[in-house]
């Protein structure tokens, strides 16, 4: 190109930017991380069996600390830390009974988000809440795609031990459970928006013996999760 | 404003990215927690399914591009000068993407994007500005 004038060689690497930058939007949407059905994980991430389980608890109900999750069932971050950090804290916290979890819906991605949570509660009736979002998550699709069908739902569910099936459903179907569902945005946003200035999920709170929860910044890893977990319960 | 002082601000920015890239390539093969700020989205952007291109961190190809821009003003030939300004320019119109996807998509805005989005606009600017002077002789 030497020789030709400024302009012309800015005209042109700017075309080529521009090029570059088309190629990377495309690339970006057609070659973009997976979080749907591909990632689907067949059996469960983690044994829940034998940990006492009450509506939307998981753990002792006398543990000191509790450990209080905002989540939605289509959120990928959700299911990463479900798969990922979920199950070693479960291991080392829960099921010896120090920690108690308690799910709290927020389900802001959009209708299968409500809809997911629909079903969560009304596993809660039968304490079986915490099985039943583990399930949804190794099996989550694409953005309200409409994955959460009655019949993933049926099959998942078909496979929790002491989980009635026909009540999961009815129960979903419930003015109780419908009505908390709907409410369930507003609620949980209202109670985030105490720590947080943008209410997503997951967000974390952590609660020592009733007293006023406070936010953990803990990300994904399981090493600031266990820090902060062993500080609340020194403290 | 010197050819030198434009060369160094260029070269500041840039290396202000390599710090805002390279954290967040660190932090996505490390698995760390990005540091955020208050109820920040920070992890939902990271690990939002638009993080990654075919399997490569979007903040590593923001890392290769600084690094890029930082050897082509090194080496400051006019076609290198050329070189920078049209990554620059790549970058800013994929970090409005970014952007407009933060806002609209993930509804989530991570504060490192932000600042990405900060550093990238002057570094155009500059480095279109050396282009347009030319080399140093």
């Amino acid at each position: 190109m030497k020789g030709r004038p400024t302009w012309l060689k800015m005209a042109f690497a700017l075309g080529v930017g521009a090029v570059a930058a088309i190629v990377l939007v495309v690339g970006s949407q057609l070659l973009r991380k997976d979080n749907g059905p591909s990632g689907v994980v067949s059996s469960p991430v983690v044994d829940l069996s034998g940990i006492p389980q009450r509506g939307t608890v998981l753990g002792d109900p006398a543990a000191k600390v509790t450990l209080i999750e905002f989540a939605d069932q289509q959120c990928p971050g959700c299911r990463y830390y479900t798969l990922n950090v979920f199950p070693s804290i479960v291991r080392g916290y829960v099921r010896p009974g120090k920690v108690k979890i308690d799910y709290r819906g927020f389900p802001f991605i959009g209708p299968d988000s409500v809809r997911g949570l629909r079903f969560l509660l009304a596993a809660a009736e039968q304490n079986r809440l915490w099985q039943l979002q583990e399930a949804l998550y190794r099996y989550q699709g694409k953005e309200n795609s409409g994955w959460i069908t009655d019949d993933l739902v049926r099959q998942l569910a078909a496979k929790i031990p002491g989980l009635v099936v026909t009540k999961l459903f009815a129960d979903a179907q419930s003015a109780a459970v419908t009505k908390a569902a709907a409410g369930a945005e507003q609620k949980s946003g209202n109670e985030m928006s105490q720590f947080v200035s943008t209410p997503q999920t997951p967000t974390f709170l952590i609660q020592i013996d009733g007293q006023q929860p406070y936010y953990v910044n803990v990300g994904f890893d399981v090493g600031q999760f266990r820090a902060a977990l062993d500080d609340a319960l020194k403290g | 404003m010197s050819d030198r002082a434009l060369r160094a601000a260029a070269a500041a920015v840039a290396f202000a990215g390599i710090g805002v890239a390279g954290y967040l390539t660190w932090a996505h093969y490390s698995g760390t927690a990005v540091a955020c700020v208050r109820g920040g989205g920070c992890e939902t952007v990271q690990h939002s399914s638009y993080a990654e291109i075919a399997g490569v961190p979007v903040a590593l190809l923001g890392l290769v591009s600084y690094s890029a821009i930082v050897l082509f003003l090194a080496w400051d030939s006019e076609n290198a000068r050329l070189g920078a300004a049209t990554l620059a320019f790549v970058g800013l119109l994929f970090g409005g993407y970014l952007l407009v996807l933060q806002l609209f998509v993930i509804d989530a805005v991570c504060v490192w994007c932000l600042a990405n989005d900060v550093l990238i606009a002057p570094a155009l600017a500059l480095l279109t500005g050396l282009r347009l002077r030319g080399p140093s002789a």
